[in-house]
């Protein structure tokens, strides 16, 4: 071995080395500054760890007394849904104009205005996304009136994927 | 490439330790990834991260709700298979600590946990081809935080960050040529790529060791019998043991996907070429673009093409990515290479041809890696030159001094370089948070369809909803029949020949009571797939609905639904996992004896 390998060895190296270290000293050392790294490796995964482990979970939503459902009163749920159905024939006409010919197509970009418009009712109402869309639930389910006094189709397009 | 490296280093012992290099990681990535530390429940903005968030979560309700495995899922279109669906990933190790955690700091710690494998891969993989360790560091800090990374983080496709273990599948080639237990572990690496639903990830991976079994077969043969290479046949033995391993391990995945995706190929008729300037601009650029792109830095790429000049390892390191860079161009010839990749199967289902420039990034990094260790050799090197410049004579040898001081001048220089091209990736490309959509919430009543609507679709499962609206890659059949504002999910076909009554209903096994009072037909409001059957009756398909036919009477139905293939592939894959504990533990034994046996023989002992 070169002199200025084994100094170097001497002085850092050694924990990789196949052979056990010269001395026990040496060996001690070498087993001690392992244990302190893999230590460290480990508070340091802790340490990073943390932060996404500690985030607060989000809140469970509950049906309450007095017609309270899902965290909301029914004038509350019944506003939401207006709102929602009230913007519907539009996201319909967006789909039929967009994709004339693909049924699916026209239902999923419905869809994509639907997003728009609860997200945008979530954020004013300061509700949760969920909250919004179990309320959509609810008044398909209960055939709460549309816009044009029907309610609202309960149905889709079945899945047809797109090969372009 | 099947050469052992040979190169020792001042620096060598720096970052020989795991814990030294996992704290050196985990910096890296708190600097690169600010925002992967923050907003653990939220979710980022585009509608494919909730596409995956609800394919988890819909898993994990099914594992830790109702204990079962996620065979089937009632959540998603009226009903679609769950393992089996190429795009669920729920069969991956790192499903733990979603089922842990929860899925948003579960998919958090998932992101942390294949950045630092990708650095620890990489720096492997690198040092393998004798790169030093701060160049070897630059290049697994750099790959596992490439823009391709960034990119897909923000689109929501953990999925794709199985290719943070493309390095350790090289690796495990390379060792493979010798060490049978790396081919062994090369095939847990495929299988856990395959484990996560890595419809591109492994097809790659497969394509990458293909290369390299051409270039390790070329290199044997060329430098013709030596007793320090291993035999001719080594690359293919390797390639074949880890294709075999990775099959077994994966098979819970891999049978019931094929399956599927042989009933219903994905046909991708479109054909996408990137030119060669716009590839570039990927590599070079951190930029939007549409695809994922996979910057790396212009520092690194000079880096690699430097090497490539002065180091025959750095230049099939940079041949590796010159190749698969024309592959990543697509179909911009007849002649092009993707045009015949295409035809081959599995990738005829593949498109964007360009992700390949992930592998493109990591042969990049491994030969700018490449390119720092020979500049560090180079300094000792200079030192002597210049000495003989000095002295004609040549005099003696540099002192101990000297090359110590050349040495660390050398490391000392590698890193600056480093840190340069580190910190200029950084400025460029840190990530800061993209979660910023509220998390769903659970809101716990029976299951029943809704209409649904995909662009959102983590909202539903968590409410108990499924959502018939929806979108999936594969073509799965969804019944014209379905209704989100069923009064009962399971109802007679004709309400005054029968009553239906749910009794219990878990993800895959619905229990009813019904009273008929002739032959009746129960329909379920989900879609009917061959993997259903009842107790009772006959299940079947009415207008793609699940139905059963019952006779007349009284009766406790129970539909279940079970997938052979699942059944078949688990039972492959539990065997494959058994045998493998099996000879790790024994590889893990033999090497604690030897080492031991070494201690004995020391002369301070005893």
């Amino acid at each position: 071995m070169a002199p200025l390998d084994r100094v170097v060895r001497d002085l850092l190296g050694g924990w990789t080395e196949p052979a056990p270290p010269p001395s026990r000293a040496r060996f001690a050392a070498h087993t001690a500054a392992a244990a302190l790294a893999l230590i460290a490796g480990a508070i340091a995964t802790v340490r990073t760890a943390r932060p996404i482990l500690d985030a607060p979970k989000p809140p469970v939503l509950a049906d309450g007394a007095a017609g309270v459902k899902f965290g909301l009163a029914e004038a509350d749920r019944r506003a939401i849904f207006k709102e929602i159905a009230a913007a519907e024939p539009y996201g319909r006409a967006q789909g039929l104009a967009g994709f004339p010919e693909q049924p699916w197509s026209q239902e999923d970009h419905r869809c994509a205005f639907e997003r728009d418009t609860t997200r945008s009712l979530a954020a004013r109402k300061g509700v949760s996304l969920t909250q919004i869309y179990l309320v959509l639930d609810e008044g398909i389910r209960a055939q709460w009136p549309g816009a044009d006094g029907k309610p609202l189709r309960a149905t889709t397009v079945p899945l047809a994927p797109r090969r372009r | 490439m099947i050469d052992l490296p040979k190169t020792r280093r001042f620096s060598d012992p720096f970052l020989a330790l795991l814990g030294v290099r996992l704290v050196l990681w985990l910096g890296a990535a708190r600097a690169m990834l600010p925002g992967l530390f923050k907003d653990a429940w939220k979710l980022a903005a585009y509608h494919d991260e909730h596409f995956h968030y609800a394919h988890e979560e819909i898993a994990r309700i099914t594992v830790g709700q109702f204990h079962e495995l996620p065979a089937w899922n009632p959540y998603f279109c009226g009903g679609i298979p769950g393992i089996a669906n190429p795009q669920d990933a729920s069969t991956g190790p790192e499903f733990v600590l979603k089922l842990l955690f929860g899925v948003g700091p579960g998919r958090h710690l998932a992101y942390l946990l294949f950045v630092v494998l990708g650095m620890e891969g990489t720096y492997r993989l690198a040092r393998r081809l004798d790169a030093s360790v701060v160049g070897a560091a630059l290049a697994g800090c750099i790959f596992a935080t490439s823009g391709f990374f960034l990119d897909v983080l923000k689109l929501g496709w953990l999925n794709f960050y199985s290719f943070e273990l493309v390095p350790w599948a090289a690796l495990a080639f390379l060792a493979g040529l010798r060490k049978p237990s790396a081919r062994v572990a090369g095939g847990v690496v495929v299988g856990w790529m395959a484990l996560m639903g890595g419809t591109y990830t492994v097809p790659y991976t497969v394509l990458l060791l293909a290369v390299l079994v051409a270039i390790t077969t070329a290199q044997i043969l060329a430098d013709g019998r030596s007793a320090e290479h291993p035999p001719w046949h080594a690359p293919a033995l390797t390639f074949a043991t880890i294709g075999a391993v990775s099959v077994g391990f994966s098979a819970v995945k891999l049978l019931p996907m094929l399956k599927v995706v042989a009933q219903s190929p994905r046909i991708w008729e479109a054909s996408e070429a990137t030119g060669a300037q716009a590839m570039l601009d990927r590599i070079l650029r951190f930029a939007a673009f549409e695809g994922q792109p996979g910057y790396v830095g212009g520092f690194v790429l000079a880096l690699a093409l430097i090497g490539a000049a002065i180091d025959r390892r750095a230049a099939l390191a940079l041949g590796v990515a010159g190749l698969f860079f024309f592959i990543a161009m697509g179909d911009f010839a007849e002649f092009a290479p993707h045009s015949f990749i295409h035809k081959l199967p599995v990738f005829a289902q593949l498109r964007f041809p360009h992700r390949f420039v992930v592998i493109v990034a990591l042969f990049a990094c491994v030969g700018a890696g490449i390119t720092l260790g020979r500049l560090e050799d180079l300094l000792p090197a200079a030192g002597r030159v210049l000495r003989a410049l000095v002295s004609p004579s040549h005099g003696p040898p540099l002192g101990l001094a000297g090359r110590l001081a050349f040495g660390a001048a050398g490391a000392l220089l590698a890193s600056k370089l480093a840190l340069f091209a580190w910190t200029s990736f950084v400025t460029d490309a840190k990530l800061e948070s993209v979660w910023v959509m509220d998390t769903p919430l659970r809101y716990d009543a029976p299951f029943r369809q809704s209409r649904g609507n995909r662009w959102d679709e983590q909202v539903w499962a968590p409410a108990s909803l499924g959502s018939l609206q929806c979108f999936e890659e594969t073509a799965f059949p969804q019944s014209p029949a379905l209704i989100g504002d069923a009064k009962q999910e399971e109802y007679p076909a004709d309400p005054s020949v029968a009553t239906v009554e749910r009794r219990a209903w878990s993800p895959n096994s619905i229990s009813l009571h019904v009273v008929a009072k002739a032959d009746a037909t129960i329909l379920v409001n989900q879609n009917w797939h061959p993997g259903w059957s009842a107790d009772v009756g006959e299940a079947r398909a009415e207008n793609g609905l699940l139905a059963v036919r019952v006779p007349a009477g009284e009766h406790d139905v129970r539909l279940r639904f079970r997938d052979r293939y699942l059944t078949l592939g688990l039972v492959v894959s539990s065997l494959t996992w058994l045998g493998l504990l099996g000879l790790g533990l024994r590889a893990a034994f033999t090497r604690a004896r030897a080492r031991l046996a070494q201690l004995r023989a020391a002369p301070w002992v005893g």
